[in-house]
């Protein structure tokens, strides 16, 4: 294990490396590398979304914010850049991907993910907390985290209401795709479906923000189950902290 | 245009000739009270402006403070009302995106927004209701967007407020003390205008909002457009990590004719810029209306020669655009050309000054019913009685529960009642102050002479208070 010591005397993980994708109007990216880097001490890269992704990347994220300004269509025009060509390849390849927020509309807009994000039920931008329940604990996200675990979190969105037709849905069902449900009715989405992953467990999406709950300074409730998701990915990657 | 008669002959007197057409547009602009301050200014001026954490440079378009650890907190904090009782969403969103941008001048980052709203009677008043819903959602849309949250504010809402509304939006920044920017320019040195494009939006925005509001001029206020504003963000604070910013500016009221004026005025330069350079959103904008226009989302830098290369490579990594407008002189003038035609010649110092307003005022008739004096007479005297004199300068947080307890007893004395109902008053404190204070409560109730009447489930603390005790027994008062 190779080791090195950041700015704050903290120990950090080089021999791993995580990416965080920043895109033109991305916004969490700052608050997703504090996360990574100091509460969980990962040793993590920020990539302009023009630039390519290295081979040998360990993980990528893909924050929150407005891509676009959220032109056209949440996520749409980013799900266009170069750099979702690497990410795709990555994906392949089985290496974790996270998509939080406008990260998830990325994924579901560049068919990293099935079905789609539409517009609150409410059509307004909602910024609360919520809780969310554990509905798949095999994914490389959420590894550390127990089955009908609850995890209370923020969500701050516009267009966060998942939606799947009733054939997608039993796919969905059958490959064991869904990973987050809200505890109760949020935002219209359908069965109250707050994050999905691929079949292969590799890439999940997510509306809520688990970069704003996993600390106990900025948690009022319970910071613990939104740092597991941090931990499962430590887990994943097999680093010893 | 809003140009008063003596501002005029103030012009003739001291320029000694006929202003161009573009020259008074400008110095209409810049003049106007939104720009100038000019009625305001000598009362903004009795506020303090120094303090030992104060930071003060030149052209500081917000305050900065030192807050230790070599990190500094800017504040900023601007109304915006006219173009809100217009057209709120637009209105209330530009006013988020202004006072952004006077944050980021300072090279900080801006991490926090705080408003403050008035609005007539939303219950009765469907346009009261329609401005409130898209002001609120004008200032929630542009930070939400941006990613910097709203943290607070204050709102009221009554019938003197009809047809109007009130925006005052604030925000903070935080950053780095040896990354602030010290706005300082040398001849030679290059004008850059970074961020939105030009265009017909706001044209005379600052003049409309220093006017009576009478028409709709809706083609006088500003369309936000936050993703610009974001990418200007991370332009300018990648920016100013690499040293390509000598000076720098926002562009809000009066455009481009307030924030040269003003910047030459701050930093004792010249500036001559040809407005062929500024980049527009359409063709055939007239002079005038580049100069004026306040279209959002600008920014007005000034760097030197080797380091424009650098900024335009950072402006092209956000797709940000990026125009060499003019340069840097050391004559003072502010000098607008078009090719090579000149269209304005003026002394900065003159366009960014405009000469102050002594107006009439008069006191409130309110203020007159206050009696000062007897309100401070009447609470020392109450903070005897309740001999807690010398606390005046305490906060609530700062006090025991006793002490509070008897700040609510002095509180309930206050209006002299001639019946006092107390309520288990005691049964917060703790047994061993418990004691002494119904004591002394007693005293200072027998001393004012007021009838009270306390409620207790404490047969001693009801012996130790009352003259009279009575007791309920099954929905039965009974007095002994």
């Amino acid at each position: 294990m190779v080791m090195c010591i950041n700015f704050i005397g903290e120990i950090i993980n080089i021999i791993v490396k995580v990416g965080v994708i920043v895109f033109p109007g991305s916004n969490c990216d700052r608050d997703m590398f504090h996360v990574l880097t100091d509460v969980f001490h990962l040793n993590t890269q920020y990539f302009w979304h023009e630039k390519g992704l290295p081979d040998n990347i360990d993980a990528v994220v893909l924050p929150g914010g407005f891509s676009y300004g959220d032109r056209l269509r949440a996520g749409v025009i980013a799900a266009n850049s170069p750099v979702i060509d690497d990410v795709k390849k990555l994906a392949n390849k089985g290496i974790p991907i996270l998509g939080v927020c406008n990260g998830f509309q990325i994924l579901v807009e560049s068919n990293l993910l099935p079905g789609v994000l539409l517009k609150n039920e409410s059509l307004n931008f909602m910024c609360q907390w919520t809780n969310l329940i554990v509905k798949n604990n095999k994914t490389q996200f959420t590894n550390k985290l127990q089955l009908n675990q609850k995890i209370p979190i923020p969500i701050a969105n516009g267009e966060g209401r998942y939606y799947a037709d009733s054939q997608l849905m039993r796919d969905l069902k059958k490959h064991n795709q869904i990973v987050f449900e809200y505890e109760d009715y949020v935002n219209g989405s359908v069965e109250q479906i707050a994050g999905i992953c691929n079949e292969d467990g590799n890439v999940v999406g997510m509306m809520p923000h688990p970069e704003r709950a996993a600390e106990k300074l900025i948690n009022p409730l319970d910071n613990k189950p939104s740092s597991l998701i941090f931990e499962s990915l430590i887990h994943t990657l097999g680093v010893k902290n | 245009m809003s140009l008063q008669k003596h501002e005029i002959k103030h012009i003739q007197d001291i320029i000694k000739r006929k202003l161009t057409k573009t020259e008074l547009q400008i110095v209409a602009a810049e003049w106007s009270e939104h720009c100038s301050y000019k009625s305001s200014k000598k009362h903004l001026k009795m506020l303090p402006t120094t303090g030992r954490s104060v930071i003060l440079e030149k052209g500081y378009d917000s305050g900065v403070l030192d807050v230790g650890d070599g990190y500094v907190v800017t504040v900023h904090i601007e109304s915006h009302n006219h173009p809100s009782a217009v057209e709120p969403f637009g209105g209330a969103a530009t006013g988020v995106g202004g006072v952004i941008r006077d944050i980021l001048s300072a090279g900080t980052r801006p991490i926090a927004i705080l408003d403050g709203l008035r609005f007539g009677d939303i219950e009765n008043d469907m346009h009261a209701r329609w401005l409130f819903k898209n002001a609120v959602s004008g200032i929630a849309d542009y930070g939400n967007c941006l990613g910097i949250p709203t943290i607070g504010g204050e709102v009221e809402f009554d019938n003197c407020y009809k047809g109007y509304a009130l925006v005052d939006v604030a925000a903070i920044g935080f950053g780095k003390k040896n990354k602030l920017i010290k706005n300082h320019a040398s001849k030679g040195d290059l004008v850059v205008l970074i961020g939105g494009s030009t265009g017909r939006d706001g044209i005379g925005g600052s003049q409309f909002a220093s006017d009576s509001l009478e028409g709709e001029d809706r083609s006088a206020v500003q369309i936000p457009d936050p993703f610009i504003e974001k990418l200007i963000i991370e332009t300018i604070l990648e920016a100013r990590n690499e040293k390509c910013i000598n000076a720098m500016k926002d562009l809000g009221g009066g455009g481009l004719s307030c924030a040269v004026s003003e910047i030459a005025e701050s930093l004792e330069i010249g500036i001559e810029l040809d407005v062929n350079n500024v980049h527009t959103r359409e063709s055939g904008l007239l002079p005038d209306e580049i100069m004026i226009s306040e279209s959002q989302e600008r920014m007005l830098i000034i760097t030197s020669k080797q380091k424009l290369p650098k900024l335009r490579q950072i402006c092209n990594k956000f797709r940000v655009t990026c125009s060499t407008i003019g340069h840097v002189k050391n004559d003072k003038m502010m000098h607008v050309k078009k090719a090579k035609k000149t269209l304005a010649l003026l002394p900065a110092e003159f366009v960014a000054r405009a000469p102050l307003l002594d107006r009439k005022k008069t006191k409130p008739k309110y203020l007159l019913q206050i009696k000062k004096e007897n309100k401070v007479k009447k609470v020392s005297e109450l903070l005897q009685l309740i001999c807690l004199d010398g606390i005046e300068e305490k906060y609530p947080h700062q006090l025991s529960g006793g002490e509070l307890q008897r700040v609510c007893l002095a509180r309930s004395l206050a209006t002299s009642p001639k019946l006092l109902l107390l309520d288990e008053p005691f049964s917060s404190l703790d047994k061993s102050h418990r004691n002494q204070l119904v004591k002394e409560v007693r005293e200072i109730l027998k001393k004012e002479g007021v009838t009270s009447i306390l409620v207790t489930h404490d047969q001693n603390e009801a012996e130790n208070f009352a003259d009279k005790i009575g007791q309920i027994d099954k929905k039965q008062l009974r007095i002994n």
